[in-house]
């Protein structure tokens, strides 16, 4: 079966080869069979990875150990979802996984568009299959997920991880794989148009429902590690700033940026050359990020170790996305230039624009601080590491004018807001945000930056409010409808907007939860049985320590009644696991006690069997609830903006058929 | 195209691959000594994905049978109308936006003016545009007709139904001419008799 599928891989890649040649050639000699066979050859390479991915899951179930990438990722006593799952637990496996992944969706998002782009499908197809080429190039070359120890085949695997025997692993690298393998289909659909010229808008509609799936998936991959790294790290946090989180971050940053200034081009007829620079940023970004965790130029928690090969092959394939992305964005310059300029600073137009240059800096800023330690090995010799205290530092403003930005750009008019509007727009706003200070400070919770996040919240959630009342009287006024109605109304209409306000609220949870993150309160302290700590009016009191085994690993738990104003709440109880074959790795097993308000999480660092004493860190994080919670809205909303607009699609499709049917019967 | 040729015939090719992907299920199962239930399904899966690769295979090789004329190249003056239309669409679509935020406070009277005065002009204009369209696109699409029509055999029809461009009702009030559909004038909105 091994042969097979290296078989399949190589084969795939002529494959790809004639989908790109033959789009290609059926494009510019106008030959419809040529565009056709192309197209049907993008969908074999989708049906051949099927296969290569069917035969490479079969081999982990079966436990086919003479392949190296079964043997280093799985074992017999692995349970059986695990073992699926394998399939992306290591470089090789995640490289075809991505394969796997574009070919589906590129063969989807052609299916989808055939029709309605025929002019930009032919270079959809070719720039997708050149990319995907770059991949299995990767898998033949250097990365075969199939090959095969030539003597001495293993009785048994080495096992996955595991710290990756996870719930939230096994979807967090999946869920982010399509959030960054989404983000080919755009940069693909917008050189096509580059290439073909036809830089109107119609190439962003055909990707920004992709876009926002993708977007949605990243957010999704991010959150899953934020929980994945709370739970299963057990430092006490959620985000540590490790160059593999920063990865995913970078995309995403430029994503939103996209999302928001596609508005403009679509409302104003701007920025045009800067969404298609904004496409060709994030698909290298989430290129470039794969890099960066993959071939080891960066240290990090959760890196694939060095490997100067790999990163020679992305450098080669970066440098030519980059030189052949931009060199035709220059090539069109012509076509891409702007309907329209910006009439005034204090306008929508301005305050997406600023919110464009921020998401951006926020990206190069995330990125040169996680290739600093590697820059300055290669510039000053010595690698020099900025810690998350760093990241923390700048991006807390930043993140705070993004917030403030959120509430401001829906208040602003577009092309210019007079100053009798302003005062109409902001007057409840402003008054609210200044309130929730005053309380705030009042109640002395006198963390400045928190409090600013909270003051920036409420002003946003106003904002927001506001937006949904005035938008449902208007609605009202028009229809005569109730207010239910015509907000249910108003959201259908326009869902986009309100989706997107939807969002923000979201985000605005989310930016709750990471203020939260001010108050809190940590402590490591030594117990022995019987000794009590307490932390922000909990009382810890340790009882004993018990050592179990369920055949896969060994359970060292600890007991830890938690309780609060002399009323027992719960037991807590951390615990270290020892995994067979793995035990100089034993896993961390945090206790959380989750709340609204806060999070009371132990951790057992250490342990004294014997003596029954344990090293804890004892942990009250406030509002981190309201991060998940937050995101849960985050996706209602995208939802929501995701939906068609049928309304319009109807109106669009009536007219030409009418018209036809008149001319052939009379 | 060709799916329509075969469907008259009875049997697919998806019907081949689908018998072949069962049959070959069938075989891996029977032959694979393994009896764990989960192992058998992937199995199972492994050689039903191969009858994909089969349908894609076949799917590409399909268009070099055909004689690739259909949907060479969209008429220049089709792809000129649907961006107008596309256009026409965003204009009003702003209006209406617009529309929206002056009721909600946001643009001052004096842009509105302004801009929905510019929006309006710029609808106008795209809509005069769409209508001097609107003759060469009917000539084009009865032309292509034509051309499909020859190509598929059928004794030019082109003479048989004299090419009346039906008498285009004109309005009683205005003397404007309209479409054969419209139970309105689009010039002065009267009714129009049937």
């Amino acid at each position: 079966m091994a042969s097979f599928g290296t078989f399949i891989l190589l084969a795939t890649f002529v494959i790809a080869a004639y989908a790109a040649a033959a789009s290609i050639g059926g494009a510019r000699r106008r030959d419809s069979r040529l565009v056709e066979s192309g197209i049907g050859a993008f969908y074999l390479i989708a049906a051949m990875l099927t296969v290569a991915s069917a035969v490479i899951v079969h081999a982990f179930l079966v436990g086919d150990y003479s392949i190296k990438y079964v043997d280093r990722y799985s074992d017999i006593a692995q349970p059986l979802f695990y073992k699926l799952t394998s399939y992306w637990g290591g470089l090789d496996g995640s490289i075809l996984f991505w394969a796997f992944l574009l070919s589906v969706f590129g063969a989807l998002a052609v299916r989808m568009n055939r029709v309605a782009h025929r002019e930009l499908i032919p270079y959809v197809v070719a720039v997708i299959s050149i990319v995907q080429m770059f991949f299995l190039f990767l898998m033949v070359i250097h990365n075969n997920p199939f090959s095969t120890y030539l003597t001495q085949v293993p009785d048994d695997g080495r096992g996955l991880n595991p710290l990756l025997q996870n719930p939230y692993m096994v979807l967090h690298p999946p869920s982010l794989y399509i959030g960054f393998v989404g983000m080919t289909i755009p940069y693909a659909f917008g050189m096509a148009a580059l290439i073909t010229g036809y830089l109107d808008d119609s190439w962003l509609r055909a990707v920004r429902r992709w876009t926002m799936l993708s977007w949605l998936f990243l957010s999704f991959g991010l959150v899953l590690g934020m929980i994945w790294a709370y739970e299963e790290l057990g430092w006490g946090g959620y985000w540590g700033w490790d160059p593999v989180e920063n990865a995913g971050l970078l995309p995403w940053f430029t994503a939103t940026a996209f999302l928001h200034s596609v508005l403009v081009q679509e409302r104003r007829g701007m920025l045009r050359v800067w969404n298609v620079t904004l496409v060709i940023v994030t698909f290298f970004l989430t290129i470039f990020g794969t890099f960066m965790t993959r071939s080891g130029v960066v240290q990090s928690v959760h890196a694939f170790g060095e490997d100067r090969e790999l990163a020679w092959m992305f450098t080669i394939f970066m440098v030519l996305i980059l030189v052949v992305s931009f060199g035709y964005v220059i090539h069109r310059l012509p076509l891409l230039r702007s309907r329209h300029e910006l009439d005034s600073w204090v306008s929508r137009e301005a305050a997406f624009l600023a919110n464009n240059w921020i998401l951006l800096f926020s990206a190069l800023f995330i990125l040169f601080a996680t290739m600093f330690p590697t820059l300055s090995e290669v510039l000053v010799g010595q690698r020099l590491t900025v810690g998350p205290p760093f990241f923390n530092k700048w991006m807390l403003p930043i993140g705070l004018i993004l917030l403030l930005l959120t509430g401001v750009g829906p208040l602003l008019a577009w092309r210019k807001s007079t100053p009798s509007n302003l005062r109409y727009q902001f007057q409840w706003p402003v008054l609210f945000a200044v309130a929730t200070a005053g309380v705030l400070h009042l109640l002395g919770l006198r963390v400045w930056s928190s409090g600013l996040c909270f003051a920036l919240s409420a002003f946003v959630l106003a904002t927001i409010a506001q937006e949904f009342w005035r938008g449902a009287r208007v609605r009202q006024r028009a229809t005569g409808a109730d207010l239910v109605t015509s907000m249910i109304g108003l959201v259908s209409r326009s869902h986009r907007r309100y989706g997107g306000y939807v969002v923000h609220l979201g985000i605005v949870l989310m930016f709750l939860g990471f203020a939260g993150e001010g108050y809190k309160r940590e402590v490591q302290l030594q117990l022995a049985p019987g000794q009590t700590a307490t932390l922000a009016g909990f009382t810890f009191t340790h009882r004993s320590i018990k050592v179990t085994d369920d055949g896969q690993k060994q359970m060292v738990t600890a007991h830890v009644e938690l309780s609060r104003d002399g009323k027992v709440l719960d037991t807590m109880e951390p615990a270290k696991w020892f995994f067979r074959k793995r035990e100089e790795e034993p896993t961390t097993e945090v206790a959380i006690r989750r709340g609204p308000w806060e999070d009371v999480y132990v951790v057992m660092a250490a342990f004294d069997v014997q003596q029954q004493a344990g090293q804890f860190h004892l942990v009250v994080n406030p509002l981190v609830n309201w991060i998940w919670a937050g995101f849960g809205i985050l996706v209602l909303g995208t939802i929501v903006a995701m939906l068609p607009e049928s309304s319009f699609a109807f109106a669009a499709a009536r007219l030409p058929q009418g018209e036809g049917k008149v001319t052939v019967g009379s | 195209m060709s799916a329509g040729a075969e469907k008259a015939s009875g049997l697919q090719p998806w019907h081949l691959f689908l018998a072949a992907g069962l049959a070959a299920s069938v075989a891996a199962v029977t032959l694979a000594r393994d009896t764990r239930p989960e192992n058998l399904v992937m199995l199972s899966l492994t050689a039903f994905s191969a009858v994909l690769v089969g349908v894609a295979f076949h799917r590409m090789l399909q268009p070099f049978g055909e004689d690739g004329v259909e949907g060479g190249s969209p008429a220049l003056s089709a792809r000129v109308r649907a961006a107008l239309e596309r256009e026409k669409m965003f204009v009003l679509r702003s209006i209406k936006e617009l529309e929206f935020d002056r009721a909600m406070g946001k643009v001052a009277d004096a842009d509105f003016t302004d801009m929905v005065g510019r929006l309006r002009a710029r609808a106008i204009g795209l809509l005069a545009k769409l209508d001097a369209e609107a003759a060469g696109y009917r000539g084009l699409i009865e032309r292509d007709l034509e051309a499909r029509l020859a190509q598929a055999g059928v004794n030019a029809p082109v003479d048989a139904p004299p090419a009346v461009a039906a008498p285009a009702p004109a309005c009683s009030a205005c003397g404007t001419s309209n479409d054969h559909d419209a139970r309105f004038c689009k010039s002065c909105g009267a009714r129009l008799d049937a």
